[in-house]
């Protein structure tokens, strides 16, 4: 046990190759940093391929059965990138946000990615707590656990984070045209911009005449009371900021099994119903069909639709 | 006389000395040692779909309570990770909505003098008295437990430590003051004694990990420890509340079941503490696995935040150390008789091992 | 001479199996019903049979019951062992294949995966509370389609391009089926996309995590089902072997165990039981919140067994029930 532990020590600073990421969790909550941070330090990064049914199914079969859909994804990912890197870079999230505590799921990435694949490539880690250490901080810890130079972290932790900041907002801005619906769409990051899982939602609010946006990440500050989960509780301060005359209505894509979302979706329920914005919530899983979800759109979008046109008759 | 009613959480053996530690309030403690399927299907109704069974079965007290006019109730403010942090505030709002007025206090990291006893405003002496009361039968209720797992495992006649428990557990909550309470615990070896047992059996040694909920509730468990022993098998419910307490107050920052000595324990495994009981199953485990247990069993709600997030952490810690970990997850649709089934299967595959070995 | 017959019963939600094995552990009759209205009577007609057909050359020299109405039968019939499904299944399928590793069982309602390294159990996992792994599932799709279980069977097996079906549970999976349908698939491909949903449900609900090493016996009801076989073969590239007596592999266990239990004289209460009127009874134990529910077993009459309660108070208690109930 002794050596085990001393040679795992001696891998993490010998100087790896290629580094994987998996295309799940920490690469939906920091878009293109961690990508771009190893890659301007001179590693070769690979990200795992976009989640697909071979990704989901697989996923249902090496992960613990009573995982959230997003750990269970994650898994698949991390499987996937055996046999093509040296090292695959599971960070340690404690909390992305200040005054905010992480998912505690996201706490144990680092540890169950060794668990369970220890035969496959070597995990490297750094905790990224915001809550207390500045994100510049996290970055400069991994950096040296990689052995690079002072001057070369300094110089790629600066382009990562204008590389995240880019990639947030440059998702477009919302065409408004005159009498269409605009709904924002709720959830965790991994969530809404997995293309897999949200696409077709996205798809479908388009379909229907709908003017769907994304709930924004980018924003560092939010109030940490009741919710202290960092992600939710953006979407929470969002929520209670929201103008009924400009929002029609509210869509969650929770996952199967989230343990966050079943304490917090009944706190949106009670912001969004004193603001009469209708809500409603998806919850995503493994075995989704299609089927499902265009149905329960169709419903919720003829709804409001007729609401409002009783509203206009009434007028 | 009229005196306010205190709703407490159910904690198994130990709402008896809960219960004792609220007299100094002047409040008549309103528990029950165990949940009844009425209370559990009342939480499972007034709850969100996909929370946890510890929160089903904590709301459903209190509407229980509220519903036999219960005035206050008492839940435990938590700064962790998990959903726990929001139970207080989430079952306010669902009795508020139900039309209840029950009021739940916070216990907890909130100030030297937390609401609960701002609110009642007991003399410091009576405080103090209740407070040594109530932890001496704490500590009692550690000592019952641990001589019903050792003593039930050898039993000859099936039920004999359960019925010598129960009785035991009534006298205890008879016992009003600290010398009557130390000379119970005098009494306990003696009680246990009187079982005949088979002393040449080796049974077989489980650990129960995990969430302190389940392992608490024998409603929730499926009467876990009684199953167990009944087939033999000497258990340890690692949620003994004396020692609980210890940890909190950081009295036993030094012990053997100290907080930085289960961090140490779990440090090859687990380098956080990821929110519950986890770090504490991981350390366990690890334990177990040292002192040469026979097996594991970890228990947790299903969906369960952090216990769930640190299972593959335990299936890499039964490979490398060879010892067989059972992860067993309840909810309200667990039945008893598929339960039973499965702890036999383990207690055979737990034998299998040792016949093999040739122990 | 007669031969010394050792008798395993399984009880489960859905059938009432039972084997006879002799001493060496040949198989000297084996029945497999489904459970009509009482456990009880099936098991009475299951033995009656075997008496017929054995008659009166074998002798029952020890009686093992297994599967969920285990204790129930046992107090009925005298059982000398009284063991758990998993682990009877287990010692029949590694007595038949002792080079075995993984074992799946696959049943009506249950579904578990038993993992045996060199001849020793090491590892099970049984499904918790969704039957969308287990037989049941294509049950209710069957029905819907209107088709017979075995016509499933083989026509699945026909199947060129599966066709994928989605479903955690069985409502699910019939809304997607019906999907599916509507926008024209074979029913062949559909039957056997069914398959694969329910070994996918099997394998991520009870196997996930748990290392599947060929040998692997598939065994249980569902056992005899074509496609099944096949979509175990196609998703996990390994063939299953399906072992002889497949459909009553906990009986079978159970009567080996039995055999090999050493018991010197039986608690078998007789073929004379079929004829008797045995019935249960319960009533609500009212001397504390859990409300638990005591079953009483009456034969001819008279109360034999008393079960049930947390507190086991009952447990073994069999005088007359309205006075006890009035004491306590």
């Amino acid at each position: 046990m002794f050596g085990k532990g001393k040679s795992a020590a001696k891998q993490e600073v010998r100087k790896f190759r290629t580094v994987g990421i998996p295309r799940a969790l920490v690469y939906y909550l920091y878009p293109a940093l961690w990508e771009t941070f190893l890659r301007e330090l001179g590693l070769t990064v690979v990200v795992s391929s976009p989640t697909s049914r071979k990704t989901v199914e697989h996923a249902g079969l090496i992960s613990e059965t009573e995982h959230c859909l997003p750990v269970k994804l994650s898994d698949a990912h991390l499987a996937e990138l055996s046999g093509k890197v040296d090292a695959v870079f599971v960070p340690r999230i404690l909390s992305t946000l200040r005054g905010h505590i992480a998912c505690p799921k996201l706490g144990a990435l680092p540890d169950c990615a060794r668990a369970q694949f220890s035969d496959d490539f070597n995990v490297i880690s750094v905790e990224i707590n915001e809550a207390r250490i500045p994100l510049e901080a996290s970055m400069a810890e991994l950096g040296k656990r990689l052995c690079a130079k002072v001057t070369d972290i300094q110089r790629a932790a600066e382009r990562a984070l204008s590389a995240m900041r880019t990639a947030q907002t440059e998702s477009k801005p919302l065409i408004r045209p005159a009498g269409a619906l605009y709904f924002l769409v709720i959830g965790h990051p991994y969530n809404l911009h997995d293309a897999f899982l949200s696409g077709p939602v996205f798809q479908k609010l388009e379909t229907l005449g709908v003017c769907a946006e994304p709930v924004s990440f980018s924003c560092r500050e939010a109030v940490p009371e009741p919710v202290k989960w960092d992600t939710c509780s953006i979407i929470y301060d969002r929520l209670r900021r929201l103008d009924p005359q400009e929002w029609h209505g509210v869509i969650h894509l929770s996952s199967f099994n989230c343990g966050c979302d079943s304490i917090v979706s009944t706190l949106y329920h009670d912001v969004l119903r004193e603001k009469k914005i209708p809500l409603m919530t998806l919850v995503l899983d493994e075995h989704a069909g299609q089927a499902g979800v265009d149905t329960r759109l169709e419903a919720f979008v003829d709804s409001i639709k007729e609401q409002h046109e009783h509203a206009a008759t009434r007028h | 006389m009229n005196m306010p009613q205190l709703a407490i959480e159910p904690w198994g053996n130990y709402s008896l000395a809960l219960a004792a530690s609220v007299e100094c309030l002047h409040v008549r403690p309103w528990t029950h040692t165990c949940t009844t399927p009425e209370i559990l299907k009342l939480g499972v109704e007034a709850s969100p779909e996909f929370s946890c069974l510890s929160f089903k079965v904590t709301t459903g007290h209190f509407i229980k309570a509220a519903m036999e006019g219960v005035e206050y109730g008492v839940m435990v403010n938590s700064q962790g990770t998990c959903r726990l942090r929001y139970y207080r505030m989430l079952q306010q709002k669902l009795l508020k909505e139900r039309g209840f007025n029950l009021f739940i206090f916070g216990l907890g990291y909130d100030g030297i003098k937390p609401p609960l006893i701002r609110h009642f405003d007991p003399t410091m002496n009576d405080f103090l008295r209740c407070c040594f009361r109530a932890r001496l039968k704490v500590l009692t209720i550690d000592e019952l437990e641990t001589a019903a797992w050792t003593r039930r495992a050898v039993e000859q006649r099936p039920g004999d430590t359960t019925r010598v428990m129960n009785t035991a557990l009534r006298d205890l909550d008879q016992a009003r003051t600290v010398p009557e309470i130390a000379a119970f615990r005098k009494t306990i070896p003696a009680r246990f004694n009187q079982i005949p047992v088979h002393a040449d059996r080796r049974p077989l040694k489980v650990a129960l990990l995990g969430e302190a909920t389940i392992l608490r509730n024998s409603f929730l468990n499926q009467n876990i420890e009684e199953v167990l022993g009944g087939l033999g098998v000497e258990v340890r419910n690692f949620f003994l509340l004396g020692e609980e307490m210890r940890n909190i107050f950081n009295i036993g920052l030094w012990s053997k079941n100290g907080r930085s000595a289960l961090r140490r324990l779990a440090k090859p495994y687990l380098g956080t503490p990821v929110g519950g009981h986890a770090l504490t199953s991981v350390a366990h485990t690890v334990r177990c696995a040292q002192e040469g247990w026979d097996g594991v069993i970890h228990v947790s709600p299903a969906g369960c935040m952090p216990e769930i997030s640190v299972r593959p952490v335990l299936r890499k810690i039964s490979q490398d150390m060879d010892i067989p970990v059972y992860e067993c997850s309840f909810d309200e649709h667990t039945s008893q008789v598929g339960m039973i089934t499965r702890l036999e299967a383990f207690v055979d595959v737990l034998t299998g091992r040792r016949r093999k070995k040739g122990l | 001479m007669k031969t010394a017959g050792y008798l395993g019963l399984d009880v489960g939600s859905i059938s009432t199996n039972l084997v006879i094995v002799d001493a060496a552990g040949t198989v000297l009759h084996e029945t497999y019903r489904r459970v009509g209205g009482s456990p009880i009577a099936s098991v009475q007609s299951a033995l009656l049979d075997a008496q017929a057909v054995l008659g009166e050359s074998v002798q029952i020299a020890g009686v093992c019951t297994t599967g969920s109405g285990r204790n129930l039968i046992g107090a009925v019939v005298g059982a000398d062992v009284v063991k758990n499904e998993i682990s009877a299944h287990a010692h029949a399928a590694i007595h038949l294949h002792p080079e075995v590793q993984t074992i799946f069982e696959i049943g009506g309602q249950d579904s578990k995966v038993t993992l045996v390294r060199d001849g020793v159990v090491v590892d099970f996992a049984m499904n918790l509370v969704c039957a969308a792994g287990t037989g049941s599932f294509l049950d209710s799709q069957a029905i819907r389609l209107g088709i017979t279980i075995p016509d499933l069977s083989e026509r699945a097996a026909q199947s060129t391009a599966p066709t994928s079906i989605a479903g955690r549970c069985t409502v699910f999976a019939e809304s997607d089926m019906i999907h599916k349908q509507q926008t024209g698939h074979r029913q062949e491909d559909i039957l056997m996309g069914l398959c694969h949903a329910m070994v996918r449900n099997f394998l991520s609900n009870v196997c996930a995590g748990k290392e599947i090493l060929a040998p692997v016996v598939l065994q249980g009801g569902v056992s005899a089902n074509l496609g099944i076989r096949r979509a175990f073969s196609e998703i996990l590239k390994i063939d299953p072997i399906i072992p002889k007596h497949n459909m009553v592999m906990g009986a079978y266990g159970a009567a080996l165990i039995a055999s090999k239990a050493g018991i010197r004289q039986t608690i078998f209460r007789g073929y004379d039981l079929c004829l008797r009127a045995i019935f249960t009874q319960s009533f609500g134990c009212t001397d504390c919140p859990n409300l638990c529910e005591i079953v009483e077993i009456v034969d001819a009459g008279r109360l034999i067994s008393r079960s049930g309660g947390r507190c086991r108070k009952w447990e073994g208690d069999t005088t007359p029930s309205k006075e006890k109930i009035e004491s306590k």
